[in-house]
């Protein structure tokens, strides 16, 4: 049985939009091996959305392709976690062009990472051959991303007061962000029946 | 912030060796900073394996090398210069041992 094309629809969204901010840093990285750790990140992220949205143009089979999916949607058919879109800066930044916070960056990714880990276990086990190939290969990408972002966050709240604050900071305005992960309000009343029986099928795949 | 002050809060410096898929030795590929072991692994996956380079990697405080010295480098290299019989091409192979 095949997934639903809205729910790799979402995973391929949440893929490109994080991969595309965490790009941000790219050239601009606090010190250059962590420019190129983040660009590294950013390339397992769009390579995963990729291939996530070659599926859904599968799945739909209505002419879409990679990049109709990708770069020729109104922004507000995106079904991303908000989380992944907010700007590299906190709540208390002045506008959305304020200078990235790398503890925004390491946070957001410690999060998520943290939550595709636990998403990618279960699909690798899924009925959809396709999605399930996509889920093992994703899935040695996201704990290097996790092992990545919890060494940072450690070495944050253990480094200086600033760093430490930094990182309170920034989990304090993030974490709310999670609940969508739990409650698939992320996109509107409408999705939540959609997360729903993504939930029903991530139980009937549990090892 | 002084020069000193600077140089003293800088992170280590590691050199990073990376065994390639088909190489036995671990072969020295760069250096870089960082502030403890942990996040020089770390660091050395992200800067020196991106392109498959690898399947293991070491990483040795900068500070734990004990070099020569380059001015020794006569006295130390130069006698061997004329032994030129410590090297395996003057032993005759048999025909019947054949490819070596």
């Amino acid at each position: 049985m095949n997934a639903s094309a809205e729910f790799v629809l979402h995973l391929a969204d949440n893929a490109l939009i994080l991969g595309q901010r965490n790009a941000e840093w790219c050239g601009h990285g606090p010190i250059l091996e962590e420019d190129l750790a983040l660009a590294n990140n950013s390339l397992d992220l769009i390579g995963q959305a990729r291939l996530l949205y070659q599926h859904v143009a599968e799945l739909r089979d209505d002419g879409s392709t990679e990049d109709s999916l990708a770069y020729f949607r109104d922004q507000q058919d995106f079904l991303n976690f908000t989380l992944l879109e907010l700007p590299h800066s906190t709540a208390l930044a002045p506008s959305a062009r304020a200078e990235r916070d790398y503890a925004i960056t390491i946070t957001r990714n410690f999060l998520f990472s943290a939550y595709m880990l636990l998403v990618w276990e279960q699909l690798q086990h899924h009925a959809d051959a396709q999605l399930a190939a996509i889920a093992v290969k994703s899935l040695k990408e996201v704990k290097y991303h996790l092992q990545h972002a919890a060494d940072w966050l450690v070495r944050f709240g253990d480094g200086t007061e600033e760093s430490h604050a930094r990182a309170q900071a920034a989990i304090d305005f993030l974490m709310p962000y999670t609940q969508e992960f739990w409650s698939g309000m992320a996109v509107g009343t409408s999705c939540f029946g959609r997360y729903n029986r993504f939930a029903f099928s991530l139980a009937n795949h549990c090892p | 912030m002084s020069t000193s002050a600077s140089i003293a809060n800088e992170w280590p410096l590691w050199e990073v060796f990376v065994r390639s898929k088909q190489g036995i030795e671990h072969k020295h590929c760069g250096s870089l900073h960082a502030a403890d072991a942990q996040q020089a692994l770390h660091m050395a996956r992200d800067v020196y394996t991106r392109r498959q380079e690898g399947v293991s990697i070491w990483v040795i405080p900068s500070a734990a090398i004990t070099a020569s010295d380059p001015g020794d480098k006569d006295t130390l290299f130069e006698p061997a210069k004329d032994k030129v019989y410590r090297h395996p091409t003057f032993f005759v192979i048999p025909d019947e041992v054949g490819h070596m």
